[in-house]
Parts: C-alpha cells; sequence; structure tokens
C-alpha cells in the first residue's frame, strides 16, 4: 500500500531537494514524509547523490566538441578498419551522447532566472534534517525581537537581556 | 489664592525651563535611536513631563555608574529573577553586566561598546561577537514623536529605590490594548532605578530595579572588551537590514508581504533577512515609540506539518501554513496578534 500512495510523490522528490518546488505540491510532499520513512530516505539519498555531484569538477572542452570527437573517431577507424557506415553512425551516436550529457548537467533550471539563488552549502542529509527542522528557530525569533526590542526601547534592554543571554548561548552551541 | 497663585507662577516657571530643555534632549534621543529628530516631538504631553522622559531615555548615555540590577520575568504565572553587577560608562556608549543568578546564566558576561556587543559563555570559555543592532526605518518620524503621539504620561507620587529618590511616571496607551510601563526616574540622575512593564491585558510581563547603585565610578577601557588571546566566535546569523518590505522580498526566496492590519499606533520599522547556514528568515518589525512587534516567516521544514500547526504564549503565537511557518511577538493583547495573524496573505 504504501509503495502505491509513495509512486505518486517520488518523482518530485529530486526537484524538492533542489528547492525548485512550489504551488501546493509543498505542503502535500511534506505531510507524505512526515509519515512515509521510506520516503525520506529517499530525500537523503537525493541529497547525497547532489553532494557527490556538487563536488564533482566539470570537465573543460576546448574548441567544438564535435570536431574533437569525430577526429578521434577518424584516427580510430584509420587505425582498426571500420566500415564507413559503422564509422558514421558511431560517430553520430557518439555525439548525441556527448551532446545528452552535457544538456544533462547543464539543463535551464525551470526556476525564473531572478528567483535562482547561489548554491547552498551542502550537508549531510542527518544536517540536512536537522536544520530543515529547526527546532531553535523558536528561539532564533525570540532572540532577535529581544535584540531589536532592547536596542530601539531603552528601558526594555533589562527586560529582554535574559532573553538575549540565554538565546545567544544555544546559537552558539548548535 | 497666594498659595495656588503661588503654585501656578512656580509652575509656568517649570515650562519655560522644561521647554528650553526639550529640544536638546529630544535631539539626544533621536540621535541614539539614529532617526532625525522632529521640531514637533513631545508636543502631545505637559512640557515638563515630556522633559522628564526624555532625559530618562537618554539618561544611560549621560551618566557613569556601578550598580546591581534584579530583572524579573514573568511568565504563566511564574516569576524568574536575574541579577547582574553591571558597570555603565555612558558618555562613551559602553557597558559591562556580569550575570551572578540564576545559576545557568552565572557567570556569563555581556559587553556593549559602540557598534559591538559581546557575550561570554562561562561553560565554554568562549566569546560571542555580534553588531549592535542598527537603527530602524521611520522616515521623518521619531521614536519620541511616536512615544508621545502615543501614549500619554501621569506623574505619580515619588518613590525611593536603592536609597533614592525617584520621581514615577505611567506611560499609558492611547489605545486599548497596547502595552504600558511604569518607570521610577532617580530625580537627581534622570536614570530609571525602576522599570515595569506591563502587557496589554494588564499582566506584569518584566520588572527591572537596581538594588544598589553608585555614580561616578571610575572606568577602565579595557573592562569593555574580551581580554586579549581569549577565543571569540562571530555571531552564525548574518543579517541584511533594516531594509523595507520589498527589499527584503527580493532577498528571499519567497514571498514576505506585510500583513493587512496592524495594531492602531505602530509604524513599520524596518525588515531584516536572516541567514544561519542555508536557512533563510524575513523578519518585519513594528514600533509604537514604547513597544514593538516582530513577523517571522520561513520554510517550514519536513518535521512539522505544512499547515494547521499552532503554539501560543501571552505574546507570541507560531503557526504553520502554506509551507511556511510564521512567529509573531509582541506585547499587545493576544487578541490582536491573531488579527494580525489573520491579515496575513
Amino acid at each position: 500500500m504504501r509503495s502505491r500512495s509513495c509512486r505518486g510523490y517520488r518523482a518530485d522528490l529530486p526537484d524538492l531537494v533542489d528547492g525548485r518546488i512550489d504551488g501546493a505540491r509543498p505542503s502535500r510532499l511534506e505531510a507524505h514524509l512526515a509519515a512515509c520513512p521510506v520516503c525520506r530516505a529517499m530525500v537523503s539519498a537525493h541529497k547525497r547523490v547532489k553532494q557527490l555531484l556538487g563536488g564533482v569538477q566539470q570537465p573543460v572542452l576546448t574548441g567544438s566538441v564535435s570536431d574533437e570527437v569525430v577526429a578521434r573517431l577518424r584516427s580510430r577507424t584509420a587505425d582498426h578498419g571500420i566500415a564507413p557506415w559503422l564509422y558514421w553512425s558511431g560517430a553520430g551516436a557518439a555525439i548525441a551522447t556527448v551532446v545528452l550529457a552535457v544538456g544533462l548537467v547543464l539543463r535551464p533550471s525551470s526556476t525564473p532566472l531572478a528567483a535562482q539563488r547561489p548554491p547552498r552549502p551542502v550537508l549531510t542529509a542527518r544536517e540536512t534534517m536537522a536544520a530543515l527542522s529547526d527546532p531553535k528557530s523558536g528561539d532564533l525569533c525570540s532572540r532577535e525581537h529581544a535584540r531589536v526590542a532592547a536596542s530601539y526601547a531603552k528601558a526594555d534592554r533589562a527586560a529582554w537581556s535574559r532573553t538575549l543571554a540565554e538565546g545567544n548561548r544555544e546559537a552558539v552551541r548548535q | 489664592m497666594r498659595v495656588i497663585a503661588g503654585a501656578r507662577r512656580r509652575c509656568h516657571g517649570m515650562r519655560l525651563v522644561a521647554a528650553a530643555l526639550l529640544l536638546p534632549a529630544a535631539h539626544g534621543v533621536c540621535a541614539y535611536m539614529r532617526v532625525p529628530p522632529s521640531p514637533t516631538s513631545a508636543i502631545a504631553v505637559a512640557p515638563e513631563t515630556a522633559t522628564a522622559i526624555t532625559e530618562a531615555l537618554a539618561a544611560d548615555h549621560s551618566v557613569t555608574f556601578h550598580g546591581v540590577e534584579v530583572v524579573t520575568s514573568y511568565s504563566r504565572g511564574q516569576a524568574t529573577e536575574q541579577t547582574k553587577d553591571v558597570y555603565l560608562d555612558g558618555p562613551h556608549n559602553r557597558s559591562y553586566a556580569s550575570y551572578l543568578q540564576p545559576g545557568p546564566l552565572a557567570g556569563t558576561i555581556i559587553i556593549e561598546n559602540g557598534d559591538d556587543f559581546w557575550q561570554y559563555d562561562p561553560a565554554t570559555g568562549r566569546w560571542l561577537h555580534q553588531a549592535a543592532p542598527p537603527g530602524m526605518l521611520l522616515g521623518s518620524t521619531s521614536a519620541l514623536d511616536m512615544l508621545f503621539e502615543n501614549y500619554t504620561v501621569e506623574r505619580k507620587d515619588n518613590a525611593t529605590v536603592a536609597d533614592r529618590r525617584c520621581s514615577v511616571y505611567d506611560i499609558l496607551p492611547k489605545t486599548s490594548g497596547n502595552p504600558s510601563r511604569r518607570m521610577y526616574v532617580d530625580a537627581a540622575t534622570h536614570l530609571p532605578l525602576r522599570t515595569e512593564n506591563v502587557n496589554g491585558i494588564g499582566d506584569l510581563v518584566s520588572s527591572s530595579r537596581y538594588d544598589s547603585i553608585t555614580f561616578d565610578e571610575a572606568m577602565v577601557a579595557s573592562w569593555f572588551k574580551p581580554p586579549e588571546g581569549d577565543p571569540v566566535d562571530e555571531d552564525p546569523v548574518k543579517r541584511t537590514g533594516p531594509i523595507s518590505a520589498a527589499e527584503a522580498n527580493a532577498s528571499l526566496d519567497f514571498q514576505f508581504r506585510e500583513p493587512g492590519y496592524i495594531p492602531t499606533g505602530y509604524g513599520f520599522a524596518g525588515a531584516f533577512v536572516l541567514k544561519r547556514d542555508f536557512t533563510l528568515v524575513g523578519h518585519m518589525q513594528w514600533f509604537d515609540g514604547l513597544s514593538v512587534i516582530s513577523l517571522f516567516k520561513q520554510h517550514t521544514g519536513v518535521m512539522l506539518p505544512s499547515s494547521g500547526w499552532q503554539e501560543s504564549q501571552a505574546s507570541n503565537v507560531t503557526w504553520t501554513d502554506g509551507g511556511f511557518r510564521y512567529t509573531l511577538i509582541g506585547d499587545v493583547v493576544p487578541s490582536e496578534l491573531s488579527r494580525i495573524r489573520d491579515s496575513i496573505r
């Protein structure tokens, strides 16, 4: 039963990890993730893959990719005596593969340009889940409110000092 | 009749003196608040009272003292007390406070020196360094204008705090449901020696008092920075602001609009974008001259229901809606917090 209900959500998991999910989907997806450990594990796996991909250096290609591939194939056909039709079909397949691979790596984001953000630091799945759930966010809000309140209304400084002191201590220990 | 006439003459004389003192004093407070002074500051309250409050709000920039301060916070019927040993060097805008109690905070030191803020954690032996919060965005209105626009000030009977004679003032809201404050102002230095903050439903939220205080103590510059060689951590939260709501919107990866309703008297005082690691939080604030209302918005994350979850306390409410977590903090009545919450699109 679980796998059937999960199937509808799994296509969205990569977009969730990439931060490219919008509309009503996030709420449905998050509700499902809260109840489904299998999909949560898949989210972690996607993040791990993204982390690994984030560390891969992109190859630097000089000149025309197709020219380079064709030249290499030409030299190989000369070496091994491959028939011209096989040579050209092989070359076409190789070019198509390279173009597809480059296209996948450099595919345009579905997110509007203005909404794109700089890459986020990559965390482990455990750290990511902890950060997303952010149990201390309430403290962050109280601390920030205390900062501005103490700053604006001098007489509030004393009233908010405890919030500030305890909140700051938590912030450093996180 | 003669007594009344004499009293009137003295009163008139006091008003003239107060008027002469009023604008420079108001300018001092506005400079602290980092907003331009307004020539209309403090006209809604009797001049002598306005002068006293103005001087009280600016006093910690002119006095030097060493005192023991007790701060009490009240929450859900429970009082929590903390005691601090405080050195204030007002003219140089720096202070040193060492917590004596309660136990978990004992040994904590807070140093403020100009635009720098350091906090020492005795458990780790490390200091946290933060930039002091910048000013607010109030346009041409000064904080003092807002205070006297939204509050009346009543003079009460004199009282004694830390063996010093104090004038007592009640700062009362013109709009029902907004917070109020009682201040015990030292007659000689104008420093508030006792303050009681009351929320919009009349509950005492916090109070502070000096149990002992001595003025004009010699201060040493080295007290107001961490000792050389001590480890100092920079604040893990990066802040951008204060900025307009539109600028905050442009910096966040979600829409963050002003609520459709904000209680009477409160004006928009700027927005901040907070960033810790990859968590982005939007923060808007409103100020009425006395108290601040804050609204925070961030992504819910996966551990909380994306909608329908709520947690309330007297002065704050946190809830989730549409995949976002909202936190609203302010000392107005809970029904006003609910009204703000319901007006958020």
